[in-house]
């Protein structure tokens, strides 16, 4: 079980979180959902211990950090680094033998190219691999379908089952609802710093709706996309040529 | 064209206040040292003629990336774009050319210009994903990526070592072993992102110690035909060699001490300077590496907690 009690954190002035608590069990998967810069990589940022907060995370096992598996939105590879390599490298750092690479490449990556070649989705998935490669208990996975393809989208899905099959506590943050709706237990919204709504799956519709009220509400109409037709345009154009 | 070069030298500028330099000091100092220090080597050896000419590639190459330049040529257009490389390649080309001049190596001096034009038209494709094998892979990552950024400086450096073999010239072929040296100690100039030292399910001290432990590894492994080769050619040398690496060990401890006692920072010009010093004083590196090391364990604690 971990704990977040009255997790806050700031950037100079910009509170980016305002005081967040929340239980997340073990085989449960958690959803993160908000819009851009409402703190979801903040939040898992803080759980992860890579940045200084108030409040506090606890858990049950004293070593959290060596059995935590955090994909980031935007990995960062070293230049000239083989895909071979930084999977060895992740599994070298938690003391596990990277045996059998190539077996278990289940997104079929290559493996002796430059990490830094591979396009949005395949460094995605290498970075996915490391951190399943490393065997955590706690996984946060920071937008884990952003850039993959649909088939590797039912992969990481099925993955997501297993891993909850085998009593990980797996936290997800997606823009991507079906993906969420697809694999979570309960959903945490997450607006201006705070968890304004947790839900279940039963009201999962409803939060979808909700969520493309808020959010759509008179955006589309004041793009005024249906006003004029391209025809109106041309024609509009010619007039004022023969004016 | 004229706007990007004022731009490039607004960023030029803003990483030396960065570091804590004058930009009007480091515009006088700079050619004031690479003609000294050029003339120093070049008088001991002709042969570091070849190393000073090689230091051009470097920079050229960092001109050559793909993203820059497939940025620069969208921007500015093919011709602009031309212009920009020639001149960026051109002024890299200018000291060494006039050196090369100066010091009547007119076949180096030609091939300077040769190269410093060729390189204009690398713009960093084709070899993108081409992994050049290494003997370090096993144990990512300093070795493995250091190696396949710096191989030519590996080809230079046996090209000297032959050379000295053939002139019976000691001194040149420890210099050509301990390019691979300094080669080595520049692989841990910059600190690596917090997730790469987070990852770690280890202490500070047993991180720093592994550290240790790998890079001088490597550093044998890499120095192992060099070192074979002078014991071969130079048996009666065998204590200096000896010497030799001890103090290539120290002097890549050094290296890899400081830089983690400035983690998650980048060295910056005191550490530099304390670290040369204990590379032209080496009894200093017997205080300065266990000074650095408690530091260092101190600083990878902060991110290993």
């Amino acid at each position: 079980m971990i704990e977040l009690k009255a997790l806050k954190k700031s950037y100079g002035r910009n509170e980016v979180l305002k005081g967040i608590t929340a239980d997340f069990s073990p085989g449960k998967v958690y959803g993160i959902i908000g819009e851009n810069g409402a703190g979801k990589t903040t939040l898992f940022r803080c759980l992860a211990g890579l940045i200084v907060h108030e409040g506090t995370v606890k858990s049950g096992n004293p070593a959290f950090r060596h059995v935590l598996g955090l994909l980031q939105t935007n990995n960062y590879f070293f230049p000239k680094m083989t895909g071979r390599e930084y999977l060895r490298l992740l599994c070298q750092a938690r003391q596990i033998d990277p045996e059998n690479l190539d077996e278990r490449n289940v997104f079929d990556l290559p493996l002796d190219e430059y990490a830094e070649s591979y396009s949005t989705g395949m460094q995605k998935k290498l970075a996915l691999l490391g951190v399943l490669l490393q065997h955590n208990e706690v996984l946060i996975l920071d937008e884990p379908f952003n850039g993959v393809d649909i088939q590797s989208n039912i992969i990481i899905t099925e993955i997501i089952h297993e891993l909850k099959r085998l009593g990980k506590t797996i936290l997800i943050s997606s823009h991507i609802f079906s993906t969420l709706s697809a694999t979570c237990d309960e959903i945490h919204l997450l607006r201006e710093g705070r968890f304004i709504r947790s839900v279940t799956p039963s009201e999962y519709p409803e939060l979808e709706r909700e969520m493309i009220d808020v959010t759509v509400g008179d955006r589309i109409r004041r793009l005024g996309l249906g006003a004029v037709t391209a025809e109106q345009l041309l024609e509009e154009g010619n007039q004022y040529g023969a004016n | 064209m004229k706007d990007y070069f004022k731009l490039q030298k607004v960023i030029v500028e803003r990483f030396l206040r960065g570091w804590g330099l004058a930009p009007w000091l480091v515009y006088l100092l700079v050619p004031i040292l690479f003609v000294t220090v050029s003339l120093l080597l070049i008088e001991r050896t002709d042969y570091a003629a070849y190393l000073i000419a090689a230091g051009s590639l470097t920079a050229y190459n960092s001109f050559s990336g793909r993203k820059r330049n497939d940025f620069l040529q969208l921007q500015f257009g093919k011709a602009a774009f031309r212009k920009i490389r020639l001149l960026e390649n051109g002024l890299v080309t200018l000291p060494f050319l006039l050196l090369f001049l100066f010091k009547g190596f007119w076949a180096l001096a030609l091939v300077q210009l040769l190269v410093g034009g060729a390189m204009t038209l690398r713009s960093g494709g084709g070899f993108s994903s081409f992994a050049l094998p290494t003997p370090f892979s096993r144990h990512p990552f300093e070795f493995a990526l250091g190696f396949r950024q710096y191989w030519w400086l590996l080809l230079i450096a046996v090209f000297l070592l032959v050379m000295g073999i053939r002139a019976d010239n000691f001194e040149l072929s420890v210099f050509a072993w301990f390019i691979t040296v300094f080669g080595a100690m520049s692989f841990y100039q910059r600190p690596e992102p917090g997730f790469y030292v987070w990852v770690h399910s280890l202490t500070g001290k047993q991180l720093l110690n592994r550290k240790l432990m790998l890079g001088c590894g490597h550093l044998v492994l890499l120095g192992l035909p060099f070192v074979v080769s002078l014991l071969i050619f130079f048996p009666d040398q065998w204590a200096l060699i000896a010497g030799g690496q001890l103090l290539a060990l120290l002097y890549l401890s050094l290296v890899i001490t400081v830089k983690y006692a400035a983690y998650p920072d980048e060295m910056d010009i005191v550490k530099a300077f304390i670290v040369a010093s204990g590379m032209v004083i080496p009894p200093l590196l017997l205080f300065l590496i266990p000074y650095y090391y408690q530091r260092a364990v101190r600083r990878l604690g902060l991110v290993l907690a």
